[in-house]
């Protein structure tokens, strides 16, 4: 049985239970993103597969070994840590091949892997420096480096870009896509950056009080969320939640017939009690009175976008996503256009209620 | 310095220094003083409990002026009264350990003898012993006696098929006791020598034995005679006798002065030096088992076998602007009623000829007095040592015999080459010692 | 011109104070080693009393003591590390080690050296536990036996500097990213490799200082354990005798205030030597 499969782990410290009966099949050669607000478990979820915590209960395989009880060098796995952790009193060769070194390997492997991870995240000029002499970005690809260079079953990633500014940022989550891919290596990636997991997973696992909230591709979990928090969670800025009331087929805000909800599960969608539509999918009429009345509150240019702040006329703050520059000024009193084809209903427990169209 | 002054700086003396510097504070002035203030420095309190107390009603009663007491630390009698005399600040009246701790005060000039001062019959009724004399003048009043004796265990005695009543006086029957103690599973002879006072009490009491005068213990400093002669290590010689038989108890080296003789007390171990002081408490707490001997003698000199009488004495400094009072002042501490005051709050004898023992119920500590006290005796000749001899060769030595490292000829050897060590680092107190020489031989 | 002098005036105080304090007895100390002193003062001898101690076959060998207990600090430093290292592994009850652990430094070091010279008696509890079990070949006469005190005042004086260190080095140690040795784990690093390599390497400061503080406390700052331990006197015989036991009998026991002078006055020196260029290399370093 390849990849990594988790079954029914859970931890607790003392009395508090931080990570609540998790599974979870991992595929090899995928990049999966554990994502969440903080506290959710997820680093917690990390380091018990990597070993550095224990698990309460439940069992962990990588490729066909149980490894919840070994030692963490013997999982065959490696991290990158936040801080790096790199060695300060080694230079970046040192601390590359650290673990070759005190595992004995003969010196023409330990040069010839050290050359070759090198080469790959192009460090190749600054073997001899010292941590201290890295920029931030450079220190990050030792730590990659550093793990690469074992040559793991499992990659895991415990919020590698935190510490970088967001230029860099942009430009590692390539790299590390791309070496990802040039590796076929299985990685799991955590962040609490949305946008992070977005962009590069294969798979996202939204974890939130120690629960597993959804998994699958990003889009399926952008379009398709399975339930409010992680409807919210993904896209910025966040989805908008409208109170709403079923009545006959339609679904009325603030007293207004607003659509058909034919599009829904006809059987559940009598439980509708918010509906979220994001941003993008909100846009303003100017002139009209059609749509939605709102005032215009408050309105952030960003240059590409334009983000404007409103107050419906039923007393509901919302936020609209316009592409370029909108012309709308706090105060405006103006009309809103919701595409319902891209608007979520969820019941009373925050639960979706499924779409039968077919959707992208 | 000698044992006694610092043996029970590890018992109480931290709490005694204590309520002593306070008591001295609070010392309440006499209100019908006349003319005549005195300071008078005094120690003994960490040897003697209760002394402090007599102190305090002796100088409250004394109505020829106001004395005021100040209790000294055990490390700081000799330098604190030392640097105050170069500084014209001395105490009128000055506690004085016996032998060199007070005459080397005599030659800086910070002393002045009492004959002539102090009414002489008090002066011979306290018995300052001769090693108070210099240049034929005495410079101390005695103050309380401190005999110098072996104790021996009268129950392990008796275990042994020993006469209890009669200890051994020569070295063979000496001996002979020894192998009886050992057969019944006893300690013959020991102590402790952790601490190194050991070794100065052996030595006082072992290098008489081939001495005729006191004088001749100066010669050993002074070149006159040297520690190589055989009979001047000879002493040394009969501790490693005893130690090569097995008669002595091999935790000696890693036990203290008083523990050691606690070990007497209880009945583990028979034989071995001790200090009168203790024998009140001791006798009372055997049921008079303690019974006191002189060293069974082995030597030739006119001063072995002698009980050996040391005496704490005080003094009046050479600067004081009262000396007449101050010399009242040590006649009222030997008159009567001083004298049983003295008893009453010590428990232990005033030095007088004259003191009054009828009051003395323990027939062990009566005969005591009378045999150290009153009878002949002989100087504590380790008081006449140069601190330099006592601390590298003294001490040094005995540990060192006891420790199975050296034998007798190598310890006099060691012993010589200090002598002349002390010579060289002290060429100021070499003249001083050969006139005192003359004055105790 | 005033600005510039301000500062100077506002440590004028302290400084005068410490010159007062420290500058006048170190100015008389030099003055008496000099000189016959007997009291308080004394002829002029000049270098005489140099050539005496010198010369003298005691000064020689408590100097030899001292050396001999400078061999106590790698003890005392791979003590200290290795009881960091497991203390910062925190086990069980490792909160109530730590304290055992400190305790004797705590304790004054009269408190501690009673302690000991009770354990330690040829017949007292050490022995005895030690005879109990079989090892009577080990149950030395660690207080009375010239070969053995050395080593015995060393233990009691490792005994209680280690604390120190102990506690210094995990204070150290437990400041260090814990996910360096994280790192160190999951990289197959046991327990030694990575003391080794992790740990020390980022300890190296304060381990460095705890031996300087050693060297320091060895050479001039054990007059209280020799005192308690060797029975007051550096015994049995002399072989515990070292330099600051030597000043001190020169001074209260010997009545040579200027021979007590001149061994502080090169014990000064020799302290001198061996802090100032520690400290220039540490400015430089920090360059």
């Amino acid at each position: 049985m390849q990849g990594l499969h988790i079954q029914s782990v859970s931890k607790s410290f003392g009395t508090t239970n931080v990570i609540k009966s998790v599974d979870l099949e991992i595929e090899p050669g995928e990049f999966v993103v554990f994502v969440g607000p903080s506290g959710c478990g997820k680093s917690t979820l990390l380091r018990m597969i990597a070993g550095l915590e224990t698990i309460s209960s439940g069992r962990i395989d990588l490729n066909g070994r149980r490894i919840d009880l070994l030692e963490p060098a013997d999982r065959r796995v490696s991290m990158v840590f936040q801080t790096y952790a790199l060695y300060p009193h080694m230079n970046v060769r040192e601390n590359m091949d650290f673990g070759l070194r005190i595992n004995r390997a003969p010196k023409e492997k330990r040069e010839r892997e050290v050359k070759e991870a090198a080469s790959m995240l192009s460090l190749s000029e600054l073997l001899e420096r010292k941590p201290g002499a890295l920029s931030g970005g450079q220190r990050q690809r030792v730590a990659i480096g550093r793990s690469i260079v074992r040559h793991p079953e499992l990659f895991l990633f415990d919020e590698p870009l935190s510490n970088l500014d967001a230029a860099l940022r942009g430009k590692m989550r390539i790299e590390l896509a791309r070496l990802q891919r040039e590796l076929g290596a299985t990685m799991i990636y955590v962040t609490h950056d949305q946008v992070e997991a977005m962009t590069m997973a294969d798979r996202i696992v939204v974890l939130n009080g120690g629960r597993v909230e959804q998994v699958g591709a990003p889009l399926d979990l952008f379009h398709r969320p399975a339930n409010r928090f992680v409807a919210g969670f993904l896209g910025a800025p966040t989805m908008n939640f409208i109170p709403v009331r079923i009545e006959d087929g339609a679904l009325y805000i603030d007293g207004h017939k607003a659509v058909d909800v034919s599009a829904w599960d006809q059987r559940q969608v009598g439980r509708a009690k918010y509906i979220g539509v994001r941003p993008e999918n909100i846009s303003i009429d100017y002139d009209g009175d059609t749509g939605m009345r709102a005032s215009v509150s408050a309105v952030e240019r960003l240059g590409s976008q334009t983000h404007v702040h409103l107050e419906s006329a039923g007393g509901h703050s919302l936020v609209s996503v316009s592409q370029g520059t909108a012309r709308a000024e706090p105060g405006d009193l103006v009309g809103l256009q919701l595409d319902f084809s891209e608007s979520h209903l969820f019941d009373d427990r925050d639960v979706a209620i499924p779409r039968v169209d077919a959707t992208p | 310095m000698s044992s006694r002054k610092s043996f029970t700086l590890d018992r109480r003396s931290v709490l005694a220094g204590l309520g002593a510097g306070a008591g001295s504070l609070a010392m309440p002035r006499m209100s019908f003083a006349q003319d005549g203030e005195l300071d008078f420095w005094w120690w003994g309190e960490q040897e003697l409990p209760g002394l402090q107390s007599f102190v305090k009603k002796a100088v409250a009663s004394f109505e020829g002026g106001t004395v005021t007491p100040l209790l000294q630390d055990t490390s700081a009698v000799i330098t604190q009264f030392q640097t105050a005399a170069a500084a014209k600040e001395a105490p009128d009246v000055q506690y004085f350990w016996n032998g060199i701790y007070h005459m080397e005060s005599v030659w800086l000039g910070y002393v002045q003898p009492v004959s002539g001062l102090v009414s002489q019959d008090v002066i011979d009724a306290s018995s300052p012993t001769i090693l108070s004399r210099y240049g034929g003048e005495t410079y101390r009043v005695g103050w309380y006696p401190i005999p110098m004796l072996w104790y021996y265990n009268k129950a392990v005695f008796e275990a042994a098929g020993l006469d209890p009543e009669n200890p051994p006086t020569t070295w063979d029957a000496f001996l002979a006791a020894c192998e009886a103690i050992r057969s019944i599973g006893k300690v013959p002879f020991g102590g402790g020598i952790q601490d190194g006072y050991f070794g100065e009490w052996y030595l006082a009491h072992a290098l008489v034995q081939n001495l005729d005068n006191a004088g001749q213990a100066l010669q050993l400093f002074t070149g006159g005679l040297d520690f190589r002669e055989p009979r001047f290590y000879e002493h040394w010689s009969r501790l490693a006798e005893l130690r090569d038989a097995g008669f002595i108890n091999p935790s000696i080296s890693s036990i203290e002065l008083y523990p050691g003789i606690d070990l007497i007390v209880a009945g583990e171990i028979a034989m071995g030096p001790s200090i009168g002081t203790r024998l009140p408490a001791d006798s009372a707490a055997t049921s008079g088992q303690i019974g006191v001997m002189t060293m069974p003698v082995y030597g030739t000199g006119a001063m072995a076998g002698k009980p050996i009488l040391d005496v704490q004495g005080l003094g009046i400094s050479a600067g004081t602007e009262n000396p007449e009072l101050a010399a009242r002042f040590l006649e009222h501490l030997h008159a009567p009623e001083q004298l049983a005051l003295f008893w009453e709050e010590t428990g232990w004898l005033p030095s007088n000829a004259n003191f009054d023992a009828s009051v003395i119920e323990d027939p062990a500590v009566a005969d005591l007095w009378q045999r150290w006290g009153l009878s002949e005796n002989i100087p504590h000749v380790a008081n006449l040592t140069p601190g330099q001899f006592y601390e590298q060769a003294m001490v040094p030595v005995a540990q060192r015999i006891l420790a199975n490292e050296i034998g007798g000829e190598e310890a006099g050897e060691i012993a010589a080459g200090v002598v002349e060590e002390w010579r060289a680092f002290n060429p100021d107190l070499l003249e001083s010692y050969e006139k005192w020489a003359e004055d105790l031989t | 011109m005033r600005k510039k002098i301000e500062p100077y005036l506002y440590v004028a105080p302290l400084i005068l104070l410490l010159l007062f304090v420290f500058g006048y007895p170190v100015a008389k100390m030099v003055e008496f080693s000099f000189k016959m002193v007997r009291g308080i003062d004394g002829p002029w001898v000049g270098w005489r009393n140099y050539e005496l101690v010198l010369g003298q076959d005691l000064f020689w060998t408590s100097v030899g003591h001292n050396i001999q207990l400078l061999l106590a600090i790698p003890v005392l430093l791979v003590l200290s590390i290795f009881a960091a290292a497991l203390l910062n592994e925190q086990p069980a009850g490792w909160k109530t080690m730590r304290s055992i652990v400190f305790l004797p430094y705590i304790l004054a070091i009269p408190v501690v050296a009673v302690i000991a010279k009770q354990m330690l008696q040829l017949d007292g509890p050490v022995n005895e536990t030690l005879r109990g079990a079989g090892l009577d070949g080990l149950a030395l006469d660690w207080l009375g036996s010239p070969d053995v005190a050395l080593f015995t005042l060393a233990g009691v004086i490792i005994w209680r500097e280690a604390a120190l260190g102990t506690i210094l080095i995990l204070a150290r140690m437990m400041s260090i990213d814990e996910s360096h040795t994280e790192a160190a784990r999951l990289e197959g690093a046991s327990w030694w490799q990575r003391l080794r390599h992790v740990q020390l390497p980022q300890s190296a400061s304060v381990i460095e200082f705890v031996g300087v503080l050693g060297i320091i406390t060895m050479v001039s700052a054990i007059f209280a354990y020799v005192y308690m331990i060797g029975g007051g006197r550096g015994g049995p015989g002399t072989s515990t005798m070292v330099v600051e036991l030597y000043v001190f009998n020169a001074l209260t026991r010997m009545s040579l205030p200027g021979i007590a002078a001149t061994v502080c006055v090169m014990l000064l020196g020799l302290c001198l030597l061996i802090m100032v260029p520690y400290f220039m290399l540490r400015q430089r370093g920090d360059r």
